[in-house]
């Protein structure tokens, strides 16, 4: 079933903010690239809220001692407990990826708003 | 189509519970600033802090969990520090988990200075009262630990000797650092907190350094934070402060424990080898620390029920492990996330309950 979540203005790029739908705890991302993700909102290890969490980006670095690079901004939410790294479009932990994921939601824009199917 | 408003609560209602009762032995409260201790502390002490001449310092690090020290959710509405708001502590443990006590443990900064110590153990004395005086009457299921600074052993046994009896203060607490505690020179701590029947409970603290130093990256720090614990636990056994002080009890907090079946058979071999180096011991070490030091669960490494199961039996005893929460750091344990809910009901109640019980002789 289809339900209407939000104005696309109500979450801004880098930005996330959360609903329950049917009693179901979601947490809809907006990434800095202005495109909408939908996860379930506890995050599987101990059932932290995920919508307290950080939402931002990957660290990427060869070695030591090299500059960091910091990418896909947005993309990537944090546990705000244990701080595990969610990979908002696929739902799953970066270090854990068979073991730990959360669902993700299709989400569609309809006349600026955002519609999540649940 | 429907319509669904923010939710600020994102709780769902068939979440597993656990029912029995928990005490939570390692709960980090802090002031809501630096100003909270100055009517507790005298002259030239306060001085010091009202002119600025001194501020607490910070971790020689950043903290890399994702809101540094703390839970991303635990910092106040009002913008005080994570931990000092009572209000938000029984919202997110105290209510929401089924404690029967909690126990708290607090912050070290004092009692890792390097200097001063005179204005080190005025600070820590200031702490004592003011965590007396506003936590302990806001619910009767928070205990005390009293802090005290082990730079000066003599001046942190009459602070001691000064709160000891107060019937909510359960254990002196020192901060794991560099300190080789087991030494004769802090002995006069142990012998004021077996005279007052408190347990030492020891925590780490941001001057414990691993082997090889801090290490690189807080990452590396925060892994080999067990190694202070364990190099303690040899200090306590060698220089025979559980011979000297044969009622006195131990807890070590925040610093694991799946490390400990290889520790003691370490110091039993060793020992079996070298006793004759340390008359003064005259039990096997192991025998020493099974029957008189406990160890909290947090933070809970993650490994299964069934090395839960193995370690537990190598130790040779399920008694040892206490269940700690340690709010609102960011590696906080939830007791019904953290411990596995498969092991046998019997062990759980110990770990989440009674093993503390012994401990602290509650009722």
């Amino acid at each position: 079933m289809k339900y209407r979540v939000c104005n696309v203005d109500e979450i801004a790029p880098g930005d996330k903010r959360s609903f329950t739908i049917k009693n179901i705890p979601i947490v809809v991302v907006r990434s800095k690239q202005g495109e909408f993700y939908a996860l379930y909102g506890l995050c599987p290890h101990q059932r932290s809220s995920l919508a307290a969490g950080a939402l931002g980006g990957l660290t990427v670095a060869p070695q030591p001692g090299e500059t960091f690079e910091y990418i896909r901004e947005g993309e990537i939410l944090r546990c705000p407990w244990h701080g595990f790294s969610y990979d908002v479009t696929t739902g799953a932990c970066l270090t854990a990826a068979k073991t730990l994921r959360v669902k993700t939601y299709p989400l569609s824009i309809s006349n600026q708003e955002v519609f999540l199917e649940v | 189509m429907t319509s669904v408003p923010t939710s600020s609560s994102t709780l769902v209602t068939n979440e597993y519970k656990y029912v029995e009762p928990i005490i939570d032995t390692d709960v980090h409260e802090t002031t809501t600033s630096g100003q909270d201790l100055l009517p507790y502390l005298a002259e030239p002490w306060r001085g010091l802090i009202e002119h600025k001449a001194w501020s607490a310092p910070s971790a020689p690090f950043a903290y890399w969990a994702s809101h540094g020290t703390d839970r991303a959710d635990s910092f106040p509405e009002s913008g005080t520090p994570p931990g000092s708001s009572y209000d938000l502590f029984k919202e997110q443990v105290l209510d929401l988990y089924p404690v029967k006590y909690a126990i708290l443990t607090g912050r070290y900064i004092p009692a890792i200075m390097e200097m001063q110590f005179e204005f080190a153990s005025a600070l820590e004395s200031a702490n004592n009262d003011w965590l007396l005086e506003h936590w302990l009457n806001k619910d009767s299921r928070i205990l005390a630990s009293i802090h005290v600074a082990p730079q000066d052993p003599q001046a942190a046994a009459r602070e001691i000797d000064r709160l000891g009896n107060h019937p909510r203060v359960i254990q002196v607490i020192l901060p794991i650092g560099q300190w080789a505690y087991g030494e004769p020179f802090y002995h006069p701590i142990f012998e004021a907190a077996q005279r007052n029947n408190l347990v030492i409970g020891f925590h780490h603290s941001v001057a414990v350094k691993g082997a090889l130093g801090r290490g690189r990256y807080y990452i590396e720090w925060h892994v080999n934070v067990p190694q202070g614990a364990m190099s303690l636990l040899t200090s306590l056994v060698c220089n025979g402060v559980f011979d000297k002080y044969p009622h006195l009890k131990f807890a070590i907090l925040e610093s694991g424990w799946s490390w400990l079946p290889h520790l003691l058979w370490r110091l039993d071999q060793n020992y079996r080898s070298l006793h004759q180096e340390i008359p003064w011991v005259k039990r096997l070490p192991s025998e020493h620390i099974r029957e008189r030091v406990k160890f909290s669960t947090q933070p809970t490494e993650d490994f299964s029920t069934q090395n839960w199961l193995r370690l537990i039996d190598m130790l040779e005893t399920d008694r040892l492990l206490v269940f700690a929460t340690d709010y609102p750091h960011w590696d906080f344990d939830s007791p019904v996330a953290s411990i596995p809910r498969d092991l046998p009901p019997d062990l759980k109640h110990r770990i989440f309950y009674e093993n503390a019980r012994e401990l602290y002789n509650l009722a």
